[in-house]
């Protein structure tokens, strides 16, 4: 396969937030950054992707993309969508094993956050069925959460 | 071939809640149910799958299974493990891309729910510090996730 290097100049957006494409890319030279509200006031820098695999999210159909990645120097990506992944995956299948093992940890860790959430609101709820007074802690805790995800 | 095929019949159970297999299953013909606590006077069914893949957690991490999957009707299964993987994948390399969409389905739709989960605590949060009375809207999705906590706690 001759791997298809997308090259973008500084400046190029590689893809918008709030739109969907079902494929990823990993870099092949150069930087990326990745940004919420990219040229908006509110711009905020996520990170700089200098190697590696960025955008696998696209692959959510549900998703529409949460940030915007645009090229910070002269940056060569390589597009890997439905129509060439079996061929990527032949040549790197290290590369989508890493990929699936970074899914699946995010999906067990996403689902522990969503359980210990649950878990909060089963402790007030408990409380308030008793009529009891609400443990500070819990509330403290409520916070921490809330705030680790803001 | 690096994939076991196996039968099952109606009500055959195909995984347990709490074992610690280390292979996934793709789903070739039929319909499984996905059970909290199955067999259980809490049994909870979560979901209803009849393609791709389930139980893709146990060839990719070593925690126990969380779910009972049975089968609903006669079901085949291609049985997965993990020396076999990437055989598998290689003999089948067009079913990494749907495993992959799979996995960045379920990590968006749990995204989701934690979002909402965590909108709710805000929202208690809030009433809690104001010492206001709490609409039904918020003792609606209070009792929700409380229920999701209780069937989740293995």
């Amino acid at each position: 396969m001759e791997e298809n290097v997308k090259e973008y100049k500084k400046g190029e957006i590689i893809f918008e937030e709030g739109t969907q494409q079902s494929k990823m890319y990993e870099v092949a030279y150069g930087k990326v950054g990745i940004y919420k509200d990219y040229g908006k006031a509110s711009e905020v820098k996520l990170a700089d992707i200098n190697k590696g695999y960025f955008g696998e999210m696209g692959f959510a159909r549900s998703l529409k993309r949460n940030a915007t990645a645009v090229a910070l120097e002269d940056t060569g990506v390589i597009e890997i969508d439905e129509k060439v992944m079996s061929d990527y995956f032949e040549k790197e299948s290290i590369k989508v094993d890493i990929l699936l093992q970074d899914l699946s940890k995010r999906v067990r860790e996403a689902d522990r956050k969503y359980v210990r959430a649950c878990g909060l609101v089963d402790q007030y709820l408990t409380a308030d069925s008793k009529g009891a007074v609400q443990d500070p802690e819990l509330i403290a805790e409520m916070k921490n959460f809330v705030s680790g995800l803001a | 071939m690096a994939d076991k095929l196996i039968d099952y019949k109606k009500g055959d159970i195909i995984s347990k809640q709490g074992s610690y297999e280390l292979w996934m299953y793709e789903i070739l013909s039929g319909t499984v149910g996905i059970y909290q606590n199955y067999g259980e006077s809490d049994e909870k069914k979560i979901a209803e799958v009849n393609d791709n893949y389930v139980g893709e957690m146990g060839l990719i991490s070593s925690m126990p299974r969380n779910a009972t999957i049975v089968a609903m009707d006669d079901v085949l299964v291609a049985q997965i493990e993990e020396q076999t993987f990437v055989e598998y994948f290689r003999e089948h390399p067009d079913k990494i891309y749907s495993l992959i969409c799979c996995l960045a389905d379920r990590l968006a739709s749990i995204d989701t729910e934690v979002q909402s989960v965590s909108n709710t605590i805000k929202d208690m949060i809030a009433v809690e510090e104001k010492n206001e009375e709490k609409n039904g809207a918020l003792v609606n999705a209070m009792k929700k996730f409380s229920s999701i906590f209780k069937s989740r706690s293995v």
